[in-house]
């Protein structure tokens, strides 16, 4: 399975590999950590829009997440796991941003949205469009109730079956990146996405 | 594999190429695992009808860059840590020694002498005397050996029977014990040449 940043301007797949861009930073050469910013910056933003539910947080969630991971790189035991360490970061972020949720200015969200591709209906505090993007109200309105309780069931799961689920089925994280992310095996992130799905279907079944 | 885990599997396209022909072959006979399919088709159209939201991504790397740039390079701190955590777990051992050798040096042993603990006003040094048991030569054999082979009532047992010729091909003298310290040449080789 691939993973979606390479729909959004990720470099292509040749070229240096993650372990060595973070040799050359270490190294002094900033502008290589530019390359993993612009390859991780969607899975990061998607990860956390998942987990916090609005794009403001999101976007403070990811450029903290970068500024740590930038920050902490000489500690990093295996430079190729960039990425899975990366959203490790970020989940633990978002996780813990609600705790301290406050609202700052750093990020002029208004001008970093896509014009006409933000999610409808959104606002900073907090709704997403769950279901398709259509006009017809009626549909509209199941489609954001039925996201409601998405919402209200993804929450209650165990938190690693929540992550396993989000970076796994949702954002379609490669399953080896999933596992680092988690600090677990491969095999624990298939075990935890079956166990998140069957709960969910559990406490879905009346609208499914 | 249950049946549900291949379900969720096959919606992953992570089955091998036998697994999903053994459930598509259920599933073309099995009215219930095509409802417990479709249950989970529509629950992962409803996780992925969410749309991530759509950014100028060129500008968020270039505000995040710019954020970054505000830090210095970790290059110094690469050695630093990394040091840091080599040493730990000799600092822990040197530690544990420096405590070891304080408690041998102040903790009162001797078994049955003072089984109430230390005397009030005993010095340490009359209390940390050690007496154990002198080193003795054995004189035992030197080897002690012991045959293996087959017992008698193993084929008559069920259980064992299968194990039977395993038993009797096995080596039929195995040396279990020696009785006295080997001397050891360090000059000797460990094979003979030829």
């Amino acid at each position: 399975m691939e993973s979606r940043a390479s729909e959004t301007g990720t470099p292509p797949a040749v070229g240096p590999t993650d372990g060595q861009l973070v040799a050359q930073v270490l190294g002094g050469q900033r502008d290589a950590f530019d390359i993993l910013i612009r390859k991780y910056q969607r899975q990061a933003v998607a990860v956390s829009y998942r987990l916090l539910g609005n794009t403001h947080d999101a976007l403070e969630v990811t450029q903290e997440a970068f500024l740590k991971a930038f920050s902490s790189l000489a500690m990093l035991q295996k430079p190729d796991a960039f990425g899975g360490w990366l959203m490790r970061i970020v989940s633990n972020l978002s996780l813990n941003f609600r705790r301290g949720r406050k609202t700052r200015s750093q990020l002029p969200l208004d001008d970093l949205l896509a014009t006409g591709d933000s999610p409808t209906g959104e606002s900073a505090g907090g709704n997403s469009e769950w279901m398709a993007r259509d006009d017809d109200p009626v549909h509209h309105l199941e489609s954001r109730e039925m996201g409601q309780k998405l919402k209200e069931a993804m929450a209650q799961l165990p938190e690693k079956q929540r992550l396993a689920l989000v970076m796994f089925t949702i954002e379609q994280l490669p399953q080896k990146q999933v596992a680092e992310a988690l600090q677990c095996s491969v095999e624990a992130v298939k075990w935890h996405v079956f166990q998140g799905r069957k709960k969910l279907k559990e406490l879905l079944k009346d609208v499914l | 594999m249950d049946l549900e885990l291949s379900i969720t599997q096959y919606l992953d396209a992570s089955l091998s190429p036998a697994e999903k022909s053994a459930l598509e072959s259920r599933l073309a006979s099995d009215p219930q695992a095509r409802e417990l399919l479709e249950e989970h088709r529509k629950l992962n159209q409803l996780l992925k009808a969410s749309p991530a939201p759509e950014l100028r991504w060129d500008l968020l790397a270039k505000q995040i860059s710019a954020a970054v740039a505000q830090v210095e390079i970790p290059v110094e701190a690469e050695t630093a840590p990394r040091m840091r955590m080599s040493w730990m777990p000799m600092a822990l051992a040197a530690s544990v020694l420096i405590a070891a050798g304080i408690a041998i040096r102040f903790i009162p042993f001797g078994g049955g002498t003072h089984p109430q603990g230390p005397i009030a006003g005993a010095s340490p040094s009359s209390v940390a005397e050690i007496v154990g048991p002198r080193a003795e030569l054995a004189q035992g054999p030197s080897e002690i050996s012991v045959s293996v082979g087959p017992a008698g009532r193993a084929p008559d047992d069920s259980n064992l029977s299968r194990y039977s010729d395993d038993v009797i091909s096995r080596p039929a003298h195995v040396t279990v014990a020696s009785g006295i310290n080997p001397v050891q040449d360090i000059n000797a080789l460990p094979f003979e040449l030829q």
